[in-house]
């Protein structure tokens, strides 16, 4: 057991050197980039408390892979294997249970360990064979799986625009427009297999053209109700129902570039913090879209050359 | 015509291929043989493209990727993508359009179901499908008999006398012997990244000889098995 939190740590370890920052600098940084997001959280929000709590757990189940669980579950021995379970998730939540202790929410800190403790008991579901119809069949690739995997999400979304008109709540409809655009943008946060990539008889440019193309399409398709329902009900206000419109275009574009400039690099975490710290000073994308729009015809010429 | 000159391939100091050298013709099929780890995967992902590497492998009719269809050993599936998905995202990267997948489905897999549930097998023919409907002029075929059924893998006995008949490029691997004298024109016997031996079909058993010498009783002993 004691070997296999041995290899943990050489991973992490080896995905600095990846990135190509030695270690020694690339741990100050995150911490730095942690304890500065947690408290923009606090400054920001109301309830931050209890919705840091959240995150945290959130992201001890986000992370949580199923198959590494099976391959632990599979080598060690039953009692190991729960031990290993509950150490990780305890592990991946000390940092914000450090970081509530500091801000002295000592009932927090309990509460983010028993719901990390409950984590580990639950299982993640992986293969779910129950057909979901989508809209994008014809182009299929991150918006059919995305869709499949975030219906939930636009039944609520769609709700809460719903809300708003009923309840004369404009901003709760720009913030259910910007709700779809966040989540379309999370289909690009993972990186796709070469072949799927290689496949395509195009060149980098063209194949950049394509996925552009479909992600404005498609997103736009999922905003449409929105879009419709805030023009008709709160015409005056069509303006900043545009300008949220193209600000949701912008990021979904900026992530997707990401997606393909980090490609077969292995940098998800580094993916992630370039993209918070854009949602936190937006100003950053008009640097940030033409250096990765460079940076992914660089890396897609590697396959598509 | 594919001709592969000069190809070398590291991965830092560690060499993966070491000058092959290599000639594919229309029409001819193709054996790649080692043991594994010998380099056959990598040979393969650098005709198509996939891997950078020193050397060239030249095509005759244009830019070589986008003519080959690759299957690989243990091909990759997205989730939440329905076997039909997965084959109509396969035409529309070669901009091929086919209205009724059912009646392309040789391997009567379940096209309505996610691709991700499929066993190792069906897997296997989904991805050979997809490639065969790209209508490529050349194919990559990494271990194409392995873990299908038999009856299926008398299929793709036949599929691979159609494709010689059409005049397609085939290139493929496999441990069976038994596979590849059906097959094969040719067989080239990769081994620590370098082509040892390339012969035909008259010499196949050459290479199964040598294959099989190669000190297994010594290597078995060596675990001390009680």
């Amino acid at each position: 057991m004691k070997y296999y939190f041995l290899l943990q740590y050489k991973r992490i370890y080896r995905s600095f050197k990846d990135f190509g920052t030695e270690p020694f600098i690339g741990y100050p940084i995150i911490i730095i980039l942690f304890y500065w997001m947690s408290s923009s959280i606090f400054e920001n929000i109301l309830y931050a408390n209890y919705i840091y709590a959240l995150i945290s757990i959130f992201f001890t189940y986000a992370i949580g892979n199923s198959e590494h669980r099976r391959f632990v579950k599979q080598h060690f021995s039953i009692a190991n294997y729960r031990k290993i379970i509950v150490i990780n998730n305890m592990l991946k939540v000390t940092p914000f249970a450090m970081f509530l202790l500091y801000k002295t929410y000592y009932i927090e800190v309990f509460l983010v360990y028993g719901l990390a403790f409950l984590v580990s008991l639950t299982k993640k579901r992986t293969k779910v064979s129950l057909m979901v119809p989508t809209p994008f069949g014809k182009k299929p690739f991150e918006f059919v799986i995305g869709f499949r995997k975030t219906l939930w999400l636009f039944l609520l979304i769609y709700c809460l625009t719903i809300i708003a008109v009923y309840k004369g709540n404009f901003n709760l409809g720009v913030f259910s427009l910007v709700s779809v655009f966040f989540v379309c943008s999370s289909y690009f946060m993972k990186p796709d297999s070469d072949f799927y990539i290689w496949i395509h008889a195009m060149n980098s440019r063209e194949f950049l053209r394509h996925k552009i193309g479909i992600a404005l399409r498609n997103s736009f398709v999922l905003a449409l109700p929105i879009l419709i329902g805030l023009s008709i009900f709160y015409f005056d206000q069509l303006h900043i129902t545009l300008f949220f419109l193209f600000a949701g275009f912008s990021y979904m574009l900026m992530y997707l570039l990401m997606k393909y400039s980090f490609q077969n690099q292995g940098m998800e975490i580094f993916q992630g913090i370039i993209g918070i710290l854009c949602l936190l000073f937006p100003p950053i994308l008009i640097i940030a879209i033409p250096y990765f729009y460079n940076k992914t015809i660089k890396n897609l010429d590697l396959l598509l050359k | 015509m594919i001709y592969i000159k000069k190809l070398y391939k590291s991965y830092g100091n560690n060499k993966i291929l070491n000058d092959i050298n290599l000639a594919f013709n229309p029409g001819e099929i193709h054996g790649v043989v080692g043991e594994n780890g010998a380099g056959k995967t990598t040979l393969f992902r650098a005709i198509s493209g996939m891997e950078n590497f020193r050397g060239t492998v030249t095509y005759t009719e244009g830019k070589v990727k986008d003519f080959i269809g690759f299957l690989p050993t243990d091909p990759y599936f997205l989730s939440k993508i329905t076997g039909k998905e997965y084959l109509q995202l396969l035409c529309n990267a070669r901009n091929i359009e086919i209205n009724n997948f059912k009646e392309k489905n040789i391997f009567d897999l379940p096209l309505d179901q996610y691709a991700e549930t499929y066993s190792t097998g069906m897997k296997k023919k989904l991805a050979l499908t997809g490639i065969l409907l790209q209508k490529n002029d050349v194919f990559i075929l990494d271990e194409p008999f392995n873990g299908v059924d038999i009856y299926s893998n008398a299929i793709i006995n036949q599929l691979l006398v159609k494709l010689k008949e059409l005049n397609k490029i085939v290139i493929l691997s496999s441990h069976i012997f038994s596979t590849l004298y059906e097959t094969c024109d040719y067989l080239h016997h990769l081994k620590n990244g370098c082509i040892l031996k390339s012969v035909d079909k008259s010499q196949f058993e050459i290479i199964e000889k040598e294959m099989q010498a190669s000190g297994i009783g010594l290597k078995i002993d060596k675990l001390d098995l009680e």
